[in-house]
């Protein structure tokens, strides 16, 4: 497999605050990484490292070049939504497009003109009176008729609705990721993202907490359901985290032997929102 | 590949004149649409001639004739609407530089009587007149003022009008084209398109510097032509040969290569301090205007008080492009070569530090954006 993100090491500071404290990342072609944390973890710290949008120290390389020299050319090759309403208000639709066909060679007008035919977004509305959910669908269009081999998107879908969100997200899955291609996803919606994610990370405080494949994290982790007496032999047994269930418990564990576990209740795949729950606060424990 | 390439800078560009298309697209139209309309206003609106056809007409009509008499036709309508031409014939020695046509001493006579074909055909006279320019050239070291452009101030008139028009605007462009972008986050989607920061902030001098001017000449020639237009009409009026009177009082080609060289000379000239503009655009975290003034009144006054000198207020200012001295018109505009006196040091030094500048702007531009 080959790699398109190898970092090592990252550091970002912002006078007192380390944004970012040495983290690692790996990531092959066609995944999706789904990259998670609460508020100023440093997710946006770094996807704007990985874009060489903002400085930092570390090795670095992203689809072969380092991103901090060459970001123009890393461009060619990925692509991004930093957030929503970042694109320009003054400008027409159509105009947007015709700067994006004249500047980008991997751009295809027509495809997007296709894809945004199929929403309410005419091509002479100016971007600044089209709705927020618009905005973030003409982007999406945008972006998924350039052919990239990575996508970053930074909280693409804040402050939608869940049918939007729905929509974007099936839409990203089904019409254009494909084993060429490299997903990142910055998102507070982990329900939502789930299901698509074939890598997650996790982050606290500007350091990774776990990074792995889906498939490895289901076998480590586990969590079991457990009521009445089952639930306080369960919670004896070393664990990351639990939560009050009616009548018992759900107890998360890394790395246990899941003999040791069946007999007392229900064994399943920590959902990734709890999984998240549990390892931040661990990781808030130990300081 | 070089073909995406200029689709590339004219994608750049265009995506400037569409953000500013009311600065830099309709204002040079509006400004010559408003000049334009003033002239017709004075040609149709007033019963009587209006100030600026006297303009006109004593702009035709008062070069040195070879007699060494200035001949000036002077055009009324009184009140019954009738025309009464007079001819006011003065002497060069009275009036040496002819800046006022009219004066007390003139000899008034009705029109009939000294109207004869000598007076008519002088306009062949304008055009080939060899004694002005030579004894111009013996007078002084500035250059002579054409016999045949008496009709050039007035143009010139225009395109100063136009031009500081564009220095307003420019400047305004300038101040807003790396700062805008940046406050409304915008600079997030710029940034994910494969442009570089050199790409941008060279694509945006390059409107400041030549295509903004490049609009805002044309606006200006056309109003030029239009006021040629009027020209001709006022003096229909009182001249057999119209066309030719007014086309002998002007050169056009001469003219547009003025112009259009003179905002050359003036872009290499203005160049350093454009980028200085640029640079506070880049870095200005609430007001552009203000970072670009700021330091340079501290250090004007820092050197003012310390120093008792204002070497560099003079630098500074002398950068401004600023009208060419009356007279020295028939050069570049917007100063006959801007360097003349400071040499070619001072351009290589100017495009040096704009060199600088601009670097700064693009090193800001990459790693100081966010506000």
């Amino acid at each position: 497999m080959r790699s398109v993100v190898e970092a090592r090491g990252l550091q970002r500071r912002f006078g007192q605050q380390q944004a970012l404290a040495g983290v690692d990342l790996q990531l092959e072609a066609g995944s999706v990484l789904g990259l998670i944390g609460p508020n100023g973890a440093g997710k946006t710290t770094l996807l704007r490292s990985l874009l060489g949008l903002t400085r930092c120290e570390g090795e670095l390389t992203v689809l072969g070049v380092d991103p901090r020299r060459d970001h123009a050319r890393l461009m060619q090759d990925a692509c991004f939504i930093a957030d929503t309403a970042v694109l320009p208000r003054w400008m027409r639709v159509d105009e947007l497009l015709d700067y994006t066909d004249g500047v980008h060679s991997r751009f295809n007008r027509a495809h997007a003109v296709r894809l945004l035919a199929g929403t309410e977004v005419g091509l002479r509305r100016r971007i600044g009176e089209l709705s927020k959910g618009m905005t973030v669908q003409l982007h999406l269009a945008l972006v998924m008729a350039i052919d990239a081999r990575l996508l970053i998107l930074d909280e693409p879908t804040l402050g939608l609705d869940i049918l939007f969100r729905k929509q974007f997200f099936e839409q990203l899955l089904n019409d254009y990721f494909d084993e060429e291609r490299t997903i990142i996803i910055s998102t507070h919606q982990v329900e939502e993202v789930e299901n698509i994610l074939t890598h997650v990370m996790f982050m606290n405080r500007g350091r990774g907490l776990l990074c792995d494949s889906m498939l490895a994290l289901e076998e480590r982790y586990v969590e079991l359901r457990a009521v009445g007496e089952a639930a306080t032999r369960a919670a004896g047994i070393p664990h990351l985290g639990q939560r009050p269930l009616l009548g018992g418990k759900a107890l998360i564990y890394e790395d246990v032997n899941r003999d040791l576990l069946a007999p007392l209740g229900d064994l399943r795949t920590p959902a990734l929102a709890d999984l998240f729950v549990a390892k931040v606060a661990e990781d808030n424990g130990h300081e | 590949m070089s073909d995406s390439k200029s689709q590339r800078w004219f994608s750049l560009v265009q995506r400037e004149l569409r953000e500013y298309r009311v600065s830099l697209v309709w204002t040079p139209l509006a400004t010559a649409a408003l000049l334009s309309l003033l002239m017709l206003a004075g040609l149709f609106v007033a019963n009587q001639f209006s100030y600026l056809g006297e303009v006109v007409l004593d702009a035709i009509t008062q070069t040195p004739d070879t007699d060494g008499l200035n001949l000036n036709v002077q055009v009324s309508i009184d009140e019954n609407g009738n025309r009464v031409t007079e001819i006011v014939t003065q002497s060069t020695e009275a009036n040496p530089s002819a800046a006022e046509p009219l004066r007390r001493d003139y000899q008034v006579a009705p029109a009939p009587e000294l109207a004869d074909e000598h007076f008519w055909q002088f306009s062949s006279d304008w055009r080939f007149n060899p004694a002005a320019p030579g004894d111009a050239a013996g007078d002084a070291p500035d250059p002579p003022s054409d016999p045949i452009a008496s009709l050039h101030p007035l143009l010139y008139g225009i395109h100063a009008i136009m031009l500081l028009v564009l220095l307003l605007v420019t400047v305004n462009y300038l101040q807003g084209c790396l700062f805008v972008d940046r406050k409304d986050r915008s600079i997030l989607f710029w940034k994910s398109m494969p442009v570089s920061a050199w790409d941008e902030v060279l694509a945006k001098l390059s409107v400041a510097l030549l295509v903004a001017p490049a609009l805002f000449i044309v606006a200006s020639v056309l109003t030029q032509w239009a006021m040629l237009l009027v020209a001709l009409v006022l003096s229909s009026r009182v001249q057999v040969d119209a066309l030719g009177v007014v086309l002998a009082n002007v050169q056009i080609g001469r003219l547009l290569l003025d112009q259009v060289l003179g905002w050359l000379a003036s872009a290499l000239w203005v160049l350093p301090l454009y980028a200085w503009i640029m640079l506070a655009s880049a870095g200005a975290r609430r007001s552009p205007a203000l970072l670009a003034a700021t330091p340079l009144v501290v250090l004007a006054l820092l050197e003012a008080v310390l120093l008792g000198s204002q070497f560099f207020v003079e630098t500074v200012w002398a950068r401004v492009p600023a009208l060419a001295p009356e007279g020295a018109s028939g050069g570049y505009f917007l100063r006959i070569l801007p360097w003349q006196g400071g040499g070619l040091l001072a351009v290589v030094a100017g495009l040096l530090v704009a060199g600088l500048l601009l670097w700064a702007c693009v090193w800001l531009r990459r790693n100081r954006w966010e506000l």
